[in-house]
């Protein structure tokens, strides 16, 4: 793409409103006619500087006051705005927030600099699906799965996707086969298996996210004992929060905190107290 | 040849060795203090330089060496330099009248310590408001060869020190005065006044009314209105001499005087592995906010070749940021953070709050930053501000063909993409706790930010333990960090400096202190001439700190091991709350006396001074129906008033009434008061008031008691007699603010005078004016405000 400093430099007076203006060509990534409108609001501002973008030569000519701005104080307007241009790059969280048909850049190459991060979002379901599918093995993995769920809806704060997948808990507890289960994950089966109907029904009949996550308390308390009993091909982290009514835990199948009871009002309270194989 | 250049080159590196060594005993710098011109804004002002240069030079020295400062004091006023986190016998602290008398003018002055830490500290001038005019700057300790805490691919990085600051065309001296006079001119400038106007606009009016109800004044998170933020003394600056896959460490300090900078970085996250001079496990944050005075030391990658990476730090209150570009080529932005959602923040607020001023933190056990209040006003977490029609917003499913007409502009962009927002409803009500709506769609959708982790208190791990010695005694110490917002007070346990005395500490023994916030700001708690651990659930790997940020309503604990014996200052390093007295003096028993300071007892009082000050704010309104005015004339505890309405003509009348009385109370609600007034009118004639007691306005002075009670929605109730024992009541209210620059004023009193203002203000000194009064009638003209 070229990012090539423009040549044309020239002055001339008499620019519309802009005293002492000066005409300049640069450089503006974009792609669509959409864009059109969203790069010259960025680079046009009363009475400094007026920004003329043109899609095919990806140039635009500039016609600004030297005196009131400079040419890289409108390009940086420009590329908070979300275009690359010949001095700066848009920032990414920026870029992704344009208009499909303005995605000059196409979808892939959203976030360069987190790649190496490996947090992302996208990356993090795909974990989730593969662990759970190797997970088969216990009888009580579908139990389980309902339970992340729940966890990482609570962490994003979505009451609805909650709401459901304690419905799926529900109805896994109900589906659980006692006859398929190995034996310490029986004994310990028998003990909490009236609690754990108990949490579940309370989760699922729980209206606003608030009193899910005070339901969610007791219910990790429940799984905790299970899942202790269980062999599971996966690590699972037991979290605690000190905080949260003066201090609950939650597990996880992802390391590092994300905090179920406060979302992301203080997504990193808490501390990793077992890890649990 | 070649063989010949290698044996020279070792020939050089043993003589730069052995010069090395030579160095290492004393290592001197000489600093010269001098009035400068700067020009940060467009206007020339004067700042002091150090060297010619602010920041003050960078201080490199080796643990082992011996510093020696030598500080040549060319201003026209004193100075005295504090080096921040270093641990140094008392004399050498730099806080006048405490540790050692001010340098005076003209005058040179030593420091000599030996460096016995390592790390990055930072150094400032503890002399008046000089911090805020330049005289701050970096100051690194660094590893001795051979330190078993050398961390491979940590400390033999590239290192830069960075300063952050913030400057302010107004005379800091003048910040303060109108800090303590409730001006709002820094809240204009910032676009922060939070008006009725505003708030109905935002479909808040509620919230303000409830607000004003409950006493408070619109409060923003910071208070001073800056021109500029600077990171090593520029605006925006550039490394280019690191490039791609460099790993660059940074250790910043925040030299600003009551800034609190949020950083993030475009190349990335941020991986931290040393706060306030002390190593701690490396941890990765995607941001941090970094208090006054603490130092932080981060390690960041450049992804890209041909790309500089901005690492941006903002203010708190977001109105300005400074930036750094790490890297060769064009620059690669951050998204700038966008502006806070003030009316969901006094929301919050108004929860919290009592009727009586003290705060409910609804059963939340806060602590170690782990909880930030003012998420709710994060754009960028909880989603952008809902006005009332969603005017701005992007209507659900019709983002895409929007665009063509109206798109969000940078500025506005929303943290989700149309597909997440169409899941968001149209107007989403923040729920009762103040949960956040940014990060809720699931399946996770890639236009959809990752949820951002940002450092606190309790990610903190010192690599190594910290443990104090387990026999020693305990002096546990429980401090309520107190403030009025209105009157711009800030205390421990409502008490300044100058009203307590000393803290005595017995050398060995550990010193425990709980920390709980009660007022509604957040407060830099510094601790001089000692680390001490924050306690928290990283146990006996505790990280070891000297400045604590404790926001509202949070409890923390912090321990130290009392081994240098001095008077050591504790105090909240944001400037203006440190002048005006918040913090404390612990001193060690049976210590022997500095030899700096001849007479102690003496010699404090001048420190004592800086609380007890004295502020002036004075008001007088020209206008066509008489001159109006008022002064007041405050400290702490203190407030002499005087008032003035003077018609043209005696047969208009003339009044003057003055009082003196103390402020009770933390809420400082209540003020009783002794005073004189008179009033003469020609001709006046003898009236009645509401109680039915006759009165004249006959030019006779009269002594006057009474007590003035602020009352929910901050009208004052002003209640005297005078010594005809005549009673008066009066209620009023100044300063409601209609809109950002529109203001409204009213009075009434049991004499049947009736008053209502408006006030349009124009610049920080001059408002016009429209009032009617039922002496004067009805006027306008011209206020003035100092």
């Amino acid at each position: 793409m070229g990012l090539l400093m423009g040549l044309a430099t020239t002055f001339s007076y008499a620019h519309g409103q802009i005293k002492h203006s000066k005409t300049i060509t640069v450089s503006i990534r974009g792609n669509a006619a959409g864009c059109k409108t969203l790069i010259e609001k960025a680079g046009t501002q009363k009475k400094s500087s007026s920004l003329t973008w043109d899609a095919a030569t990806q140039k635009a000519t500039l016609v600004y006051n030297p005196h009131v701005t400079t040419k890289d104080a409108v390009l940086k307007q420009v590329a908070l705005a979300g275009f690359d241009n010949e001095s700066y790059n848009a920032p990414a969280e920026t870029y992704r927030l344009l208009p499909v048909a303005c995605r000059y850049k196409g979808d892939q190459e959203t976030v360069p600099p987190q790649e190496h991060t490996g947090h992302t979002p996208v990356q993090q379901e795909h974990l989730s699906v593969t662990t759970s599918e190797i997970a088969a093995v216990s009888t009580l993995e579908p139990l389980y799965k309902a339970y992340f769920a729940i966890n990482n809806a609570l962490v994003q704060s979505d009451e609805k996707t909650a709401a459901q997948k304690a419905a799926q808990l529900s109805a896994a507890i109900k589906a659980v086969k006692m006859d398929a289960l190995a034996t310490n994950e029986h004994q310990v089966w028998m003990a909490v298996m009236g609690d754990l109907q108990k949490q579940a029904a309370a989760l699922q009949s729980a209206s606003g996210i608030e009193k899910q996550r005070a339901a969610f308390a007791p219910l990790s308390g429940t799984i905790y004992k299970l899942i202790k009993a269980s062999s599971l091909p996966y690590k699972v982290y037991y979290n605690h929060c000190p905080m949260y009514k003066g201090g609950a835990n939650w597990l996880s199948n992802e390391q590092g905190i994300k905090n179920p009871y406060y979302g992301s009002r203080m997504l990193t309270c808490g501390s990793t107290k077992e890890t649990l194989q | 040849m070649k063989q010949q250049i290698r044996t020279a080159g070792i020939f050089i590196f043993f003589i730069m060795a052995l010069l090395h060594t030579q160095a290492q005993r004393v290592k001197r710098y000489d600093l010269y203090v001098t009035d400068t011109m700067v020009n940060y804004s467009g206007k020339h002002k004067m700042a002091i330089a150090v060297n010619g240069q602010i920041p003050m030079p960078t201080l490199e020295f080796t643990e082992g060496d011996t510093a020696e400062i030598v500080v040549h004091n060319r201003l026209k006023e004193p100075t005295a330099l504090h080096w921040h986190g270093v641990f140094l016998p008392n004399k050498e602290d730099g806080v006048p009248y405490l540790t050692q008398m001010p340098i005076e003018p003209g005058t040179t002055y030593t420091y000599r310590f030996p460096i016995i830490q390592n790390g990055t500290h930072w150094y400032h001038s503890h002399y008046g408001f000089q911090e805020q005019t330049g005289m701050y700057g970096s100051m690194i300790f660094h590893k001795k060869p051979g330190d078993p805490t050398f961390r491979k691919g940590i400390d033999d990085l590239p290192s830069v020190p960075v300063i952050l600051s913030e400057w302010t065309d107004i005379m800091p001296h003048n910040i303060h005065r109108m800090l303590r006079n409730a001006n709002d001119w820094a809240a204009i400038k910032k676009n922060a006044v939070q008006s009725y106007a505003e708030a109905i606009k935002a479909g808040h009016f509620k919230t303000k009314l409830v607000n004003e109800w409950k006493r408070m004044l619109a409060m923003d998170v910071s208070d001073v209105y800056y021109d500029k933020m600077l990171i090593n003394g520029r605006n925006e600056s550039q490394l280019s001499q690191f490039k791609a896959g460099d790993k660059v460490r940074l250790q910043l300090s925040n030299g600003g005087a009551s800034t609190y900078f949020w950083v993030h970085y475009a190349g990335g996250k941020i991986t931290v592995v040393a706060n306030d001079g002390n190593d701690v496990v490396p941890v990765e944050v995607d941001r941090f906010i970094l208090p006054p005075s603490e130092t932080i030391d981060i390690v960041v990658t450049i992804p890209e070749p041909g790309i500089s990476y901005e690492l941006l730090a903002t203010s708190e209150d977001r109105t300005n940021s400074t930036a750094l570009f790490i890297g060769e080529g064009k620059k690669q932005l951050a998204k700038p953070l966008d502006r806070l959602k003030y009316f969901e923040g006094m929301k919050m607020m108004n929860g919290m709050m009592r009727m009586n001023g003290t705060m409910n933190d609804m059963g939340m056990a806060m602590s170690l930053q782990q909880m930030d209040m003012n998420t709710v006003m994060y754009p960028e977490i909880t989603g952008p501000a809902t006005y009332r029609k969603g005017k701005r917003k992007a209507e659900p499913g019709k983002a895409d063909q929007m665009h063509m007409h109206e798109a969000p502009t940078g500025n506005t962009a929303h943290p989700a993409d149309p597909a997440a927002m169409q899941q968001q409803d149209a107007v989403k009500p923040v729920d009762s706790s103040g949960a956040a709506h940014a990060a809720h769609s699931m399946p996770p959708d890639p236009g959809m930010p990752p949820a951002i982790v940002t450092l606190n208190y309790n990610m903190l791990k010192a690599p190594n333990k910290t443990v104090l010695p387990e026999n020693a005694p305990v002096k546990e110490l429980t401090f309520n960090l107190t403030g009025n917002m209105n009157r711009y007070v800030w205390s421990l346990d409502n008490k300044v400096v100058s009203e307590t005395d000393k803290i005595l500490i017995k050398k060995g023994e550990i010193v425990r202190i709980k920390l709980y916030n009660a007022s509604m700001m957040r407060h830099p708690m510094h601790l001089h001439g000692h680390d001490f651990r924050v306690l928290n659930d990283k146990g006996e790997y505790a990280p070891l700190k000297n400045v604590l940020d404790i926001m509202p309503m949070e409890t923390d604990v912090i321990e130290f091991e009392a081994n240098v014996e001095g008077d050591w200052f504790f105090h909240c390093h944001i400037l203006y709350h440190m002048m005006a007295g918040m913090g404390r003096i612990f001193t060690y028993q049976n210590q022997a006396p500095n030899p700096y300071i001849s007479n102690p007892q003496k010699t404090i009082k001048k420190l004592y001074r800086d609380d007890r000050m004295f502020f002036l704010m004075a008001e007088n309104e020209v206008a066509s129906n008489g001159n109006f005015g008022s002064a007041l004339y405050h400290n702490t505890r203190w407030a002499l008033n005087a008032e003035w309405k003077l018609g043209y003509t005696a047969g208009r009348g003339h009044e003057i009434e003055a009082n003196f009385g103390r402020f009770l109370g933390q809420m400082q609600w209540f003020r009783p008061f002794i005073g004189v007034e008179w009033r003469y009118q020609k001709d006046s004639h003898e009236e009645r008031d509401l109680f039915g007691q006759k009165f004249k306005h006959d030019g006779k002075p009269r002594f006057t008691a009474g007590f003035a009670y602020t009352l929910p929605w901050l009208v004052l109730l002003q209640t005297q007699i005078d010594t005809k024992g005549q009673v008066r009541v009066e209620l009023g209210r100044e300063d409601i603010p209609l809109s950002k620059r529109l203001r409204g004023a009213f009075s009434l009193d049991t004499r049947r005078e009736y008053m209502g203002g408006l006030r349009y203000i124009i610049n920080r000194n001059f408002s016009v004016s429209a009032n009617y009064n039922t002496e004067y009638g009805v006027g306008g003209g011209l206020v003035l405000t100092y």
